[in-house]
């Protein structure tokens, strides 16, 4: 199967929903003429002009609070916030306006807007442009929180989220831009609420989540020659989350590992882990254990950078903790 | 007052080993306790202090009740019974049969819920496991291996109820009887080619009945018991009952258990043809457990024969109340000294099984040489014979 970059299946999404329906349009900084900031916008000014492909000037409350005002209208915006970090200054028309509007409206008023945004540490960004900030949507009834991990589910779940009638937070990961993988040239949606396995084992259940899919696939890999039978779930949307695939899963394993680059405390797998325990208690055989970022801004140093992002030697480690 | 047996509904506090107000440590003997069965010490189930004696010594408390209380320092043993909610006598025993399961583990063992769930589903107690784990942690892995081990353990049948008549007529057979064992090897070889003769020239090729060793021995049996009727008889109260025809048992194995023996009676007078067709007939109707009540009865001799199984040599319970049965082995291929010559020839052994009470093992022998002699120049035998 054709191999396309993760940016370019972020562009082929929106291409094809623009092409597809004429209320699909972008919001964003430098997301035109430029084409973003990590080209997945490349060729769509080109395409569909300034009308369609607008650039804003720098104000992550602006482009916000005018996508969540087009969509009351009737349009179906995709607005990018350059940076998580930056949904913060957004917040209140994420979290306020977009995710309480069809609920206070009665229904009257729909917000099919996406907000597109990405995370994740590991190029020296510093504290305020690292952060990986998921749990901070996800904690907010009204939004759908999606984090795709490959090229193949970019695309699905991005052309999924912009048909989709709620608000939903698009979570891509800075450092998986320029990673490759198949992608079908016709058109496929993945419905939100499926895990996907992307490998199945006996010992272990790995539920990572965006990056730390492939650094639990690494670790896989390594235990492997061990003898270590590890199965690797991505939820791929924390909200609606897939919970019954994981707890399937530890039935069959007795062992949870969660990970993701987000602060430990409070995080998603602190929510996965006490849905488990809530499903699935007498299926543990031991401990979960959470391997995330841990509860300290992320350092510019790429040594202190490393140090507090889990890889995949602090995934063996813990899994022979709880063997 | 904790359950010590099965059958326990009360004990008595023959002793206590602590006085109100002492500390006890946990796993200390607090008490002794005198049921119908037995003395034992009962522990103390926590650290704490011994607050009140609510049984004294010499006192009968019922299973389940309150016997003292084990409290912290400054805690008032009566206000704490006085707060106690009232439960049946009922809810206490049922309060006790778990605690009494788990109170070896709760406080002392660590389980994973995993493991706890496996048990409860298997019905393992895991009190009294040991624990694989870190800090003795019991596991999945030891709830299995227990699970594997339970299921290795004997499985208890009832006896069926052909097996426990046949228990009870051998046992009381060999209790009664005086059993002693000859045995003999017999050159098969003229019989085996015979047999083949015979049975290339009947007529009625597949359609009568086939002619097995069972009927050669059954026939032999028939002359030589004529010829020995106290090998023939039966011991009785009266005395010693010759019977005036050899009617032969042989033992049938049923397909899913059991052993049943029909009768052919009157051997004696019937040629090997006609012994043949009655036998096949019983046998037949044995294995479908259709035999009538006195096809099965009447008999004065058996035969049992496990040559078929391979077995060369094996001793036989005498059927009451019959006085000799012939244990009959398979028949083999091997080297025998023929006038001075290694010969290979088919020999098979018989072991003779005969009540001392009855004869001795001189008249046994001759019995069985006289058997012996009429199979190995089986020409005697077929006189007669069409």
């Amino acid at each position: 199967m054709r191999q396309i970059l993760y940016k370019e299946a972020v562009a082929e999404a929106l291409r094809e929903e623009m092409v597809r329906d004429d209320r699909v349009f972008l919001i964003g900084l430098d997301i035109g003429r430029f084409g973003g900031t990590y080209r997945a916008t490349q060729g769509l000014w080109e395409q569909f002009g300034e009308e369609r492909v607008r650039d804003t000037p720098l104000s992550e409350a602006a482009i916000a609070g005018a996508a969540v005002g087009a969509a009351m209208t009737g349009l179906r915006p995709v607005a990018e916030i350059m940076y998580i970090d930056f949904t913060t200054i957004a917040m209140d028309q994420i979290a306020n306006q977009a995710a309480k509007l069809r609920y206070m409206s009665g229904g009257q008023a729909r917000i099919p807007v996406v907000f597109r945004t990405q995370e994740g540490a590991g190029r020296s960004s510093a504290a305020q442009h690292a952060q990986s900030l998921e749990a901070w949507l996800a904690h907010v009834p009204g939004l759908k929180v999606v984090l795709p991990s490959t090229p193949y589910d970019v695309k699905g779940l991005l052309k999924t989220a912009i048909r989709d009638d709620s608000p939903v937070v698009f979570i891509e990961h800075k450092l998986l831009y320029n990673s490759r993988g198949e992608v079908p040239e016709e058109e496929y949606l993945i419905p939100f609420g499926k895990a996907r396995v992307y490998r199945e084992g006996s010992d272990i259940t790995v539920v990572a989540i965006s990056r730390m899919v492939l650094k639990a696939l690494e670790a896989a890999e390594l235990l492997e020659q061990e003898g270590v039978s590890i199965e690797v779930i991505d939820p791929r949307t924390v909200v609606p989350l897939d919970i019954d695939a994981i707890v399937e899963s530890v039935k069959k394993t007795g062992r949870l590992i969660v990970t993701h680059e987000g602060y430990t405390r409070c995080g998603v797998g602190a929510e996965i882990a006490t849905q488990v325990v809530e499903k699935g208690l007498y299926y543990l055989e031991k401990p979960i254990r959470r391997v995330c970022g841990l509860n300290v801004p992320v350092p510019f140093a790429p040594v202190m950078e490393n140090f507090v992002i889990p890889d995949s030697a602090a995934l063996v480690r813990a899994v022979k903790e709880i063997l | 007052m904790p359950v010590l047996g099965l059958t326990m509904t009360e004990g008595s506090i023959t002793r206590w080993m602590k006085q109100e107000g002492d500390f006890v440590r946990k796993g200390e003997a607090l008490f002794e306790v005198e049921t119908d069965k037995a003395l034992a010490e009962v522990e103390a189930p926590e650290d704490g202090m011994l607050l009140k004696i609510l049984t004294k010594e010499r006192s009968t408390a019922q299973v389940g009740a309150t016997v003292a209380i084990l409290g912290a320092a400054g805690e008032e043993g009566a206000a704490i019974v006085a707060e106690r909610p009232q439960t049946s006598v009922h809810d206490q025993q049922q309060d006790l049969s778990t605690a009494s399961k788990s109170s070896r583990s709760a406080a002392a063992k660590r389980i994973s819920p995993r493991a706890r769930r496996l048990a409860e589903e298997h019905n393992v107690d895991w009190g009294c496991l040991e624990g694989s784990g870190a800090e003795g942690q019991i596991t999945e892995g030891d709830i299995q291996l227990r699970v594997a081990e339970t299921k290795k353990a004997d499985a208890v049948l009832p006896l069926p109820r052909i097996r426990q008549i046949i228990a009870e007529r051998l046992t009381q057979s060999q209790q009664e009887r005086a059993h002693i064992y000859l045995t003999t090897t017999i050159d098969m070889t003229e019989v085996t080619s015979l047999r083949t003769r015979l049975m290339e020239h009947t007529p009625t090729q597949g359609v009568g009945s086939e002619i097995t060793y069972n009927d050669v021995f059954l026939m032999t049996l028939g002359i030589c018991l004529m010829e020995y009727p106290w090998m023939n008889s039966s011991l009785t109260s009266e005395g010693v009952r010759l019977h005036a025809s050899a009617n032969v048992g042989i033992a049938v194995v049923l397909e899913d258990d059991g052993l049943v023996v029909p009768v052919i009676r009157d051997v004696q007078r019937l040629t090997l043809k006609h012994i043949a067709d009655v036998r096949q007939a019983l046998v037949k109707r044995a294995r479908e457990r259709r035999l009538l009540p006195d096809e099965m009865t009447g008999g004065t001799f058996t035969l049992s024969n496990l040559g078929m199984y391979g077995v060369e040599h094996f001793t036989a319970i005498i059927n009451p109340p019959e006085t000799g049965i012939l244990a009959v082995g398979a028949i083999t291929d091997e080297p025998r000294v023929l006038q001075g010559r290694i010969r290979i020839r088919s020999v098979m052994r018989v072991t003779l099984g005969v009540d001392h009470r009855v004869v001795d093992g001189a008249l046994a022998g001759r019995f069985l040489q006289r058997f012996q002699a009429l199979l190995e120049k089986p020409s005697q035998l077929i006189k007669g014979e069409k």
